[in-house]
């Protein structure tokens, strides 16, 4: 199956400190991967090359057999005004340009079909539930400035199906009855699955979720499982981070684990259970702090 | 908050109730209001009425700079002196008349906007402040430079003809004042309506949270530029309408006091908020106005003014319902974590 998102040599410096080094990886459709490893490992780094908040020191990252992701060009290059503005100029610049181009800015990515949410829930905070997932509509609709002094028949259109596609997206996660509520005033694992609404409601191909357990108890953690095997069903690609392994290990088709920057495994739950250097990254190589040496048989 | 309600105050807030669900009852009530307020009055005073209109007109402007798009614009009065100067040029030079010299007001000040801001939009908030206010003052000093030879210098241009409209000449003041009136009434309008779009989410989004803004598809970037784009457009349109009543154009419009006093009106006013610039407006101009011995102080009342709205009411004496949340929230979070702070050491 040809790869929906891979990344081939993706590296990131940020001055002296290498956050990601060589890492290769790919995505397949329709799956569910995770990606794993101790903190500081580079992984919400990862996430950050995909969704273009920073280009990759060297590397590429290809979604659909588009490269969205690589070093910028020379500062030279750069001085040049990038060409086209709006979406139909993105798509232009793209055809024009064979080789790296101007990076991609965040929200071209989300225009591409990759949606993602984040490690701390950055939810529009005064603004209330479905004002925050009509955000995530945004993308998809076109009325601008003339259309809305107007009041074209066209824009007011729009308009009521932004309203209807929003509410649609929180119901999807039963989030209807807090509609009104200001995002800030919804408790911690609500909040947590507005983000993912909001993320649903760009109506991504791939579907990146930064750490969606965090903070969840182990009930909310189960339904999130659900919740995420519901969206996989509806045909969107998940790729998780996650520091809860029974989630991973429950969760994911497939997983790729990265440590101090590297990839030091990849495969199915079981076989990165088993990878000796999984383990020793995430318990250490010599005797822990109680003198115990870990066994690896008997980890889960 | 334990406030007993007394049959008058439900009585009043019934009324309050009716009024938001049919909003064209007072908008209406108001129109008409504004019509028949300057019929009492004499010229002088009508003068003053329709001061307070064109500064109502930039504070609505400035207002979506800063309360939409959440930039620190404090070099607003250049682009309300480009607009002022357009007119007077295409008036004086190819002899258009006033009110076809408008469009044109709008568009060179919406141009010069597009230009200054496209290059420095990245850049946070205090130093954006920083070049805004470097380009008022680039502006005033072109101007008073007799810049091209179109300006004419330190005393700037006159003999602009007055504004007409089909023959009529507007020339007395009550006539100004109803031509302002009908740009005002377009303006609120016209932010209304942006407001309550899809330009006018994606203004809030990027205020909240520019970087889940952007991650959701928001080009931030044109955002931003259309909300700056817009406020020196109509800002230039207000500098068209004043060259229209004073025929005499000079570099101190482009002042920075001037655009002090703007900003202020928007944030005093209430950020972000339409009856807030005119609670602004009233307290910024037309208060001087109407006080002989407060317009000598004016200065100074700005200054006092700013320092204490800042201390007892941040987030402006009319303010929109959102940034008074954020602004409250703000300092909510800020005591919090002082007292937690205290609490652990």
């Amino acid at each position: 199956m040809e790869a929906l998102l891979a990344a081939r040599d993706l590296t990131k410096r940020f001055g002296g400190l290498v956050a990601v080094d060589g890492v290769d990886f790919d995505v397949r459709a329709g799956e569910i991967v995770g990606l794993i490893g101790p903190n500081g490992a580079g992984k919400t780094t990862i996430f950050n090359l995909i969704t273009g908040i920073y280009p990759p020191s060297a590397g590429t990252i290809r979604f659909r057999d588009e490269a969205i992701a690589h070093p910028p060009p020379s500062w030279l290059a750069r001085l040049v005004p990038e060409r086209g503005r709006g979406r139909r100029g993105d798509q232009v610049a793209a055809a024009r340009h064979a080789g790296p181009g101007h990076p991609l800015r965040p929200h071209q990515i989300t225009a591409r079909g990759i949606a993602r949410t984040f490690q701390t829930v950055h939810l529009f905070r005064n603004l209330t539930a479905l004002e925050n997932v009509m955000a995530g509509v945004h993308h998809r609709t076109r009325a601008g400035v003339w259309g809305a002094l107007l009041k074209l028949r066209a824009q007011r259109r729009e308009e009521a199906w932004i309203v209807d596609e929003a509410e649609r997206a929180l119901a999807r996660l039963d989030l209807a009855p807090f509609r009104d509520e200001l995002a800030k005033n919804l408790p911690y694992g609500l909040q947590r699955r507005l983000e993912v609404a909001r993320a649903l409601a760009a109506k991504p191909a791939l579907l990146a979720l930064d750490e969606p357990a965090a903070g969840l108890n182990e009930q909310e953690t189960g339904e999130l499982i659900e919740r995420v095997r519901a969206i996989r069903a509806d045909g969107i690609t998940v790729f998780v981070i996650e520091h809860d392994m029974a989630m991973v290990m429950a969760l994911c088709e497939h997983i790729v684990v990265v440590d101090h920057g590297r990839k030091i495994a990849e495969g199915t739950p079981a076989e990165v259970q088993k990878n000796a250097d999984v383990i020793a990254a995430y318990l250490g190589e010599e005797d822990d702090e109680d003198g115990a040496v870990p066994d690896a048989q008997n980890e889960p | 908050m334990g406030v007993q309600m007394t049959s008058t105050r439900a009585g009043l807030e019934g009324i309050a109730a009716a009024l938001r669900r049919r909003p064209l009852i007072w908008q209406l009530g108001l129109l008409a209001l504004a019509l028949l307020l300057p019929l009492p009055l004499g010229d002088y005073y009508r003068t003053v009425a329709w001061r307070t209109g064109l500064y109502a007109i930039l504070g609505l402007s400035l207002t979506v700079i800063v309360g939409y798009a959440g930039l620190y614009q404090l070099g607003h009065a250049a682009f309300y002196a480009i607009g002022a100067y357009t007119s007077a040029i295409l008036n004086l030079r190819l002899g258009i008349p006033l009110l076809l010299t408008l469009p044109a007001s709008v568009c060179v000040s919406g141009l010069c906007g597009y230009v200054i801001t496209r290059p420095i939009l990245r850049l946070r908030g205090d130093y954006l402040m920083i070049v805004t206010i470097a380009f008022g003052e680039v502006v005033r000093l072109a101007l008073v430079n007799n810049i091209f030879g179109l300006t004419g210098g330190a005393n700037g241009l006159s003999g602009i003809a007055r504004p007409s409209l089909g023959g009529f000449e507007i020339r007395a003041p009550i006539h100004h004042y109803y031509l302002m009136l009908f740009f005002l009434v377009l303006t609120l309008a016209g932010i209304h309506r942006l407001q309550h779009s899809r330009l006018g989410r994606a203004w809030m989004c990027v205020r909240e949270d520019e970087e889940a803004a952007e991650a959701m598809g928001i080009d931030t970037t044109r955002v931003k530029l259309l909300a700056f784009v817009i406020g020196s457009a109509w800002a230039g349109l207000a500098g068209g309408l004043y060259a229209g009543k004073l025929t005499v154009v000079a570099p101190d419009i482009a002042k920075f006091m001037e655009s002090v006093v703007l900003f202020c009106i928007v944030v005093l006013g209430g950020t972000g908020s339409l009856p807030g610039v005119f609670v602004g407006t009233l307290g910024m101009v037309t208060l001087p106005e109407l006080f002989r011995p407060l317009r000598a102080w004016r200065d100074a009342w700005v200054g006092v003014a700013m320092v204490v709205m800042m201390i007892a009411r941040p987030e402006g004496l009319w303010p929109s319902r959102k940034v008074q949340l954020e602004i409250r929230g703000e300092k909510e979070e800020a005591s919090g974590r002082s007292a937690a702070a205290e609490a652990g050491s």
